[in-house]
């Protein structure tokens, strides 16, 4: 499935999620079952979407990116089922089509800005004769000085970090972008900023944004949210609870 | 890009790094000198003598008469007469024969009576022929021609008087003060045993052994007749035809007259070298061997970086980056320090042998080129990269797991 090929279905939901079952590793939680009921995000929607620690959100975003693959159930992205991938066209759908930016540790730390960007840029097998074209207008959108380039990662600060998380997930104008908690380590006016460029470059782009935090004061921003447990729920061993 | 990436992560990454890069310099630099002294030992063995067919002397073993004729080691058992060498000589498949009498030394370098065929015919290497630096061939009974090892190491010039001792020792009792010879040439360096050899005329060889009373009349008569020899050590054949070799030995080893034994200088030659193989075998094997320990060592820091990677891996992996692909890097990795440590390998091992040229030479007489390249090296070359290869695999696996187990959030 190439991406011009998903670009003439606009019709399709961005995210459509079907009677998902995932279960955890033995090692990782004995006996765990999260259920996905249903769940669907038309495209172009930004979606705030919160629950509890140890919910399954970042379960649910590795599902969403196919890194993790469901037991049963339907996970479809712009009409494409991810489980009739094979696992490296599946790697490729993951590096044309979803952006993704997490909490910490988003950046390769022993290359710079740039080699950061061009690495998602040659992982997607893009062209990168414009790269620089496309980083430069990132750089202006998300208020960042053109020096910071050639400077290792290492010497950013979290706030900067996030910010060229967001340049790097943008640079190969995702159509779904997934978030998970990008502004726990920041402080308010970091935060405001961050959640300001966000915005601003979903909004260019026309990305499809699935934002998942634990902080209530985010909602705002967004126009739709969503309870993590209102299509999810945890069924233990024995006993059953909601999301 | 990704040889790019690899490169900055191991930069990340340099102490451990450097540390694992300078053992394989090591090992891989000992590897490269092993098969480099052997490719050199063999060279310089199989140039020791060319265009002889057959060696003659007396029955007592390939080996033995290849190694005191040529190689000028041991002791022959036994001489062969004088006029066994005038009928080899007289045979009409025999282009040339020169005579060789050992038993005399000078100062620890081993005495050889020949005639002046010996300069026209004997040939070293590629078809060499001896060429003197200074001087000419003997004429005169007590002229001597020496090696150019000889002329180094003792400093002598043509015309220095030298004196010949009973023996081979370095040191020895009986020495022939009374006929002293007079250096007429010095040849030049053919990295052979003619380096080291005192070369006189057969004549000479048996007026010195004359009684005393015999060979003062000899001094005091110059032009009196030279001393014909009864015996001597062995022969050097070349012949007219190839095809003859095998038949002529079998002829000479039926000699009804004499009791003589004929070989083949190239298949005693490769019987040498098979008993030298097993040391030659040994030298390779701890080469390996140590190259081995550092390729381990190569796994193990890469195994040991795979827990603080596991970050690493998992942006790689949500960036669209295939297992398999995760598995490359960790491959090139290995192989960008391998290869490193091969390339610092052969410029260290160049220098060294470019500093140590000289002294080899005048301290061992081993004459090593410092042109290392050859298929012996591509092939070792080869080796590396394979090896370093399937060594890669094992963090290389585990990077593989990581990958496939990587999360968000992780």
């Amino acid at each position: 499935m190439t991406q011009s090929t998903l670009q003439s279905d606009a019709t399709h939901p961005a995210i459509q999620l079907s009677n998902v079952e995932f279960r955890y590793p033995q090692a990782d939680a004995r006996g765990t079952t999260l259920h996905f009921s249903q769940w669907q995000v038309d495209q172009g929607k930004h979606v705030f979407l919160h629950g509890n620690s140890g919910s399954g959100k970042s379960t649910l975003l590795n599902l969403l990116c196919g890194i993790l693959m469901p037991d049963s159930g339907l996970i479809k992205l712009f009409g494409t089922a991810l489980e009739t991938l094979p696992a490296k066209q599946r790697d490729r759908f993951r590096a044309t089509n979803i952006g993704v930016v997490f909490q910490q540790f988003n950046l390769i730390r022993y290359l710079s800005v740039m080699q950061n960007v061009e690495l998602a840029r040659y992982l997607a097998n893009q062209k990168t004769h414009n790269l620089k074209c496309d980083v430069e207008s990132l750089l202006d959108s998300l208020m960042l000085p053109k020096r910071l380039l050639t400077v290792p990662v290492s010497s950013l600060s979290v706030g900067q970090q996030q910010r060229v998380a967001i340049m790097r997930a943008f640079v190969n104008k995702p159509r779904l972008l997934l978030i998970d908690e990008p502004t726990s380590a920041l402080d308010v006016s970091a935060r405001d900023a961050f959640m300001q460029h966000l915005m601003v470059l979903c909004n260019q782009n026309d990305t499809t944004l699935v934002f998942v935090s634990h902080d209530p004061s985010l909602r705002d921003s967004f126009s739709h949210h969503t309870p993590l447990q209102s299509f999810c729920t945890i069924v233990h061993e024995e006993r059953e609870q909601a999301c | 890009m990704l040889v790019s990436v690899a490169w900055r992560s191991l930069i990340s990454r340099r102490k451990t790094v450097l540390l694992t890069y300078l053992s394989l310099v090591v090992s891989i630099s000992v590897l490269i000198s092993v098969e480099h002294i052997r490719v050199e030992a063999k060279e310089s063995f199989n140039r020791t003598i060319s265009g002889v067919d057959l060696l003659v002397g007396a029955p007592s073993g390939d080996l033995n008469l290849l190694l005191y004729s040529v190689f000028r080691m041991g002791s022959p058992t036994n001489n062969i007469r004088y006029d066994s060498f005038q009928t080899l000589k007289a045979n009409d498949s025999v282009a040339w024969a020169v005579p060789i009498s050992l038993g005399d030394s000078h100062r620890g370098f081993r005495v050889m009576g020949t005639n002046s065929d010996y300069f026209r015919h004997f040939s070293y290497g590629n078809d060499n022929r001896l060429t003197f630096t200074k001087g000419k061939p003997f004429e005169g009974l007590f002229d001597a021609v020496i090696g150019a090892e000889v002329a180094a190491s003792l400093n002598y010039q043509q015309g220095d008087k030298i004196v010949i001792a009973h023996g081979i020792g370095s040191t020895s009792f009986v020495n022939h003060d009374q006929a002293p010879f007079t250096v007429v040439g010095v040849l030049a360096p053919t990295g052979t045993p003619v380096d080291k050899t005192v070369h006189v005329s057969l004549p000479a060889i048996e007026a010195i052994h004359l009684p005393s009373a015999q060979l003062s009349s000899l001094l005091n008569a110059p032009d009196a007749e030279h001393p014909v020899p009864d015996s001597i050590t062995a022969v050097l054949l070349g012949l007219t035809n190839k095809f003859a070799t095998f038949t002529l030995q079998r002829q000479i080893n039926n000699y009804q007259a004499d009791r003589l034994m004929a070989v083949l200088p190239g298949v005693a030659m490769a019987q040498l070298w098979e008993l030298m193989g097993s040391v030659e075998n040994v030298l390779r094997i701890i080469g390996y061997l140590v190259l081995l320990a550092s390729l381990f060592g190569l796994a193990t820091m890469l195994l040991a970086s795979m827990n603080e990677r596991r970050q690493e891996i998992a942006v790689f992996r949500t960036l669209g980056a295939s297992p398999a692909l995760v598995v490359t890097l960790v491959i090139i990795e290995a192989t960008l320090i391998a290869l490193s440590a091969l390339l610092t390998s052969v410029v260290v091992v160049v220098l060294v042998l470019l500093t140590l040229e000289d002294w080899l030479t005048a301290e061992y007489g081993l004459f090593l080129s410092y042109n290392i390249l050859s298929p012996e090296l591509l092939m070792l070359s080869g080796i590396i990269v394979i090896a370093t290869f399937i060594t890669a695999l094992i963090p290389g696996i585990e990077a593989y797991q990581k990958a496939l187990h990587s999360q968000l959030s992780d």
